[in-house]
């Protein structure tokens, strides 16, 4: 196995700005660092093979004044797949339950267990964007709808609106591994979902309209999205949006209401804010 | 109700260009943080701003859940911005890298208030001063 070494400047106290220590670092060729504040410590890491690199790196950090510097080994590992073992099954809502690939779970009656590997994708219901809207779901009459996840990720909310009795779900992603990922999460819960590579509305059929469309990306793609989503949707049907940091919400909204959508519920979790809008 | 904090993890990551190599792999997969599903949303946003470093401050929860800041761009990029120059002096003590004027210091820390410790315009320039000091940068105030 390979090792990277972490390079760790310990301060002697707090610097005003610590970005004249992160710019020595990246003047190295380290631009990504690490800093603590108790005790007030700046790391970096050279990679496999780089290991020339340190005593340049150690002298000049000493020179600015760090106490001392210290070095660690840390062997390389598959650090993307690392978090899995504390993605454990939960709870979201008042019916669903996600439970990874890897885990057991003894489901009580009623519940909606949707088994999931995020892959590289968003949405494992552990960020409360996901959450929320798999809760604003809950509460829309989804059965028999039609049915348009945009921004899809893992396929996590496709994969929830067919359990709650979709006819049909349309799921359009512009990252190939979340359209995958989709497909395969969308198998694995034995429903269908067609998984589709695009922006937006893109790669719909271009008259297709919907009952429900779910959109959790960011707000700038929200507002974006906000005057094809008010064609798409049927008159009084649902938009559920979601990704949108507390500050942007006004600007969510505005969009929505300019596209012909009312707001019927608004959640906050932290900074996050999520919505259904009626058409 | 609040979470509970379990921890906070400070990084600095070019922005656009966050990948699970160190420090972003041992970092948040010690903490459990699905980091793709991060990287994914963090590329996404910063990718505007393409060619600076940025602060994040990664808050993670006890149920493994978690919220992230990202700041404005390190002051030394913004400061190298605001000169127009790459990097600063090898060698900051004897060798210069430029002058700075007191207009661009003031656009620097009016860009970085928010992160500062201060809410004093003048204690910032002050601030963004000493940091083009260490890169070599003498200011003409």
């Amino acid at each position: 196995m390979s090792a990277w070494t972490q390079v760790t400047a310990v301060l002697a106290e707090e610097p005003e700005d610590w970005s004249v220590w992160a710019e020595l670092f990246e003047r190295h060729g380290l631009p990504g660092t690490l800093q603590t504040d108790d005790p007030p410590t700046m790391s970096a890491y050279l990679p496999p093979g780089g290991e020339a690199g340190l005593e340049p790196l150690r002298d000049v950090l000493l020179e600015r004044g760090a106490v001392r510097v210290e070095t660690a080994l840390v062997e390389e590992e598959d650090w993307a797949e690392s978090w899995k073992q504390f993605f454990k099954p939960r709870r979201v809502g008042e019916r669903f339950v996600v439970r990874p690939t890897w885990e057991e779970f003894a489901a009580e009656p009623g519940d909606l267990v949707v088994v999931l590997d995020p892959g590289q994708a968003f949405g494992t219901g552990d960020h409360p964007t996901t959450r929320m809207c798999m809760e604003c779901l809950e509460q829309l009459p989804v059965a028999g709808s039609e049915v348009a996840d945009v921004g899809c990720g893992s396929g996590i909310l496709a994969v929830a609106a067919m359990m709650l009795g979709a006819r049909s779900v349309d799921a359009v992603d512009s990252d190939l591994p979340a359209v995958e990922a989709t497909g395969e999460n969308a198998a694995r819960n034995a429903v269908e979902v067609r998984a589709l590579l695009g922006r937006g509305f893109e790669p719909l059929a271009p008259e297709a309209t919907y009952d429900l469309v779910l959109s959790n990306i960011i707000s700038a793609a929200l507002i974006a999205l906000a005057p094809e989503a008010g064609q798409r949707v049927r008159p009084g049907g649902h938009w559920v949006v979601s990704g949108v940091i507390e500050s942007n919400w006004p600007d969510v909204r505005a969009a929505a209401e300019r596209a012909g959508f009312r707001l019927v519920e608004a959640r906050q979790e932290l900074e996050w804010v999520a919505a259904t809008f009626v058409r | 109700m609040a979470k509970k904090i379990t921890s906070v993890i400070k990084l600095n990551i070019a922005a656009g260009k966050g990948t699970p190599a160190p420090p972003v792999g041992p970092a948040l997969g010690q903490a459990g943080i699905n980091m793709m599903e991060f990287l994914k949303k963090f590329n996404e946003q910063t990718a505007p701003q393409m060619g600076f470093t940025l602060p994040v401050e990664i808050t993670v929860f006890e149920d493994r859940s978690y919220s992230y800041k990202v700041k404005q761009p390190l002051m030394t990029d913004l400061i190298k911005r605001a000169m127009g120059i790459e990097k600063g002096s090898n060698n900051p003590g004897k060798e210069s890298a430029g002058r700075l004027t007191k207009e661009k210091a003031l656009e620097v820390a009016r860009l970085k208030m928010a992160d500062l410790n201060t809410n004093d315009e003048e204690q910032a320039i002050r601030i963004v001063a000493g940091s083009a000091r260490s890169m070599g940068i003498q200011s003409d105030f």
